[in-house]
């Protein structure tokens, strides 16, 4: 350190006083806070009401996505819940498993970190926008995933996926790059689907063509 | 940790932080206050990181680098104010008036810096973070920190940067 560095130190140090008032700016965080949940909550709450039937026990639904796996209504814990109910009708599995159907993948949750100045939380930006997406809202980046050119609509057709498959495939290691080999190897590109069919075989005790 | 408990703990610092980050009272509370928010709905990840101080002032610092909302206009005017403030917390001449006088004079030159350049000198010389640290905070390379510094400390007329820039033309 020399006489410049001690300066702009001080400089720093002599302007600390400026800062706003600890009470005030908490009180406001909560109530921004507030909004911010009352707005999750509507929105997991509107998706719930739009898609109405689409969720199903043990299973998710997803609008639009093309190459389904068959529907699965063995086992998985039920989530159907009341349309016009304010609890929250997605899981956060269920929201990052819509995420990664819509084919975005880490580098998308980066950029969307970016633009949500979301610090580092990639799981939380996921689980974010996997929520808009199947509340049917659009998101501000392309997918770079291979189904980039399959557009997810709330009017497209309605596919079924076990939720307890896909836990099995992610339970066994796995993980989308995997799926995507799989899919390559199955000559299928809805990833969700690769994921539900790998994960059925897994609990039927069948083995995966690659490791996780 | 609870939420409340990291507020009531972090809070008075993490906002002295913000402020000389910003070098504005009304942006830096605008700033604490929606990523307080938004750290308070994602509270239950967060308090997992293992550091939610570190995560919060990441996200302080994001969110700094990313405003663009009326930025000139109450820096401007947040300007005016301190130079007020001072000259009343002052109330006398002297060394003391004269070195104060000073600060604020640097303080002035700081609010016109890129803002990248003014979190490397905040985060280097406020923070005492190793241009390493900073990289990793900014997410670049350590010679693109020690390339801001150089601009901003050059802006400043300040020599500094002399003692830190190891590698001849490396920019």
């Amino acid at each position: 350190m020399n006489e410049d560095t001690d300066q702009l130190t001080e400089t720093f140090s002599a302007h600390e006083h400026l800062a706003p008032d600890a009470a005030e700016v908490l009180a406001k965080a909560h109530g921004i806070a507030r909004s911010y949940q009352r707005r999750r909550w509507a929105v997991r709450a509107t998706g719930s009401a739009a898609l109405g039937v689409g969720l199903v026990a043990g299973g998710i639904a997803l609008p639009g996505v093309i190459g389904a796996s068959s529907p699965s209504g063995s086992g998985g814990s039920s989530v159907l819940i009341p349309a016009d109910s304010p609890t929250p009708a997605y899981t956060e599995q269920q929201e990052l498993n819509a995420y990664f159907a819509a084919d975005y993948d880490y580098n998308n949750a980066e950029a969307l970190s970016n633009i949500w100045n979301d610090g580092k939380d990639i799981e939380g930006v996921k689980a974010e926008a996997g929520l808009l997406l199947l509340e049917g809202q659009t998101l501000p980046v392309t997918p770079s995933g291979p189904d980039s050119s399959v557009p997810v609509t709330p009017s497209g057709p309605v596919v079924t996926y076990s939720q307890k498959d896909i836990d099995a495939y992610f339970a066994a290691g796995y993980d989308y790059q995997d799926a995507l080999a799989l899919g390559r190897l199955w000559h299928k590109t809805d990833t969700v689907g690769v994921k539900a069919e790998a994960g059925k075989k897994l609990l039927n005790g069948e083995t995966l063509p690659i490791a996780p | 940790v609870t939420f409340d408990e990291f507020a009531a703990a972090r809070l008075p610092r993490l906002l002295r932080y913000a402020v000389v980050l910003t070098g504005d009272r009304e942006l830096a509370q605008d700033v604490v206050q929606d990523v307080l928010a938004r750290a308070q709905v994602r509270w239950s990840k967060i308090s997992r990181t293992g550091s939610p101080d570190a995560y919060v002032r990441q996200m302080v610092l994001n969110e700094y680098l990313s405003w663009r909302r009326r930025w000139a206009v109450r820096n401007v005017r947040a300007v005016g104010e301190r130079l007020v403030d001072l000259s009343d917390r002052n109330g006398g001449s002297g060394d003391h008036a004269q070195g104060l006088a000073d600060t604020d004079e640097l303080w002035n030159r700081l609010a016109a810096l890129p803002r990248k350049q003014r979190a490397v000198l905040v985060l280097r010389f406020y923070e005492q973070l190793t241009d390493d640290e900073i990289a990793d905070l900014l997410d670049c390379a350590p010679v693109t920190v020690r390339s801001n510094a150089s601009k901003a400390l050059k802006a400043l007329r300040l020599q500094t940067e002399r003692q830190h820039i190891t590698v001849a033309g490396e920019f």
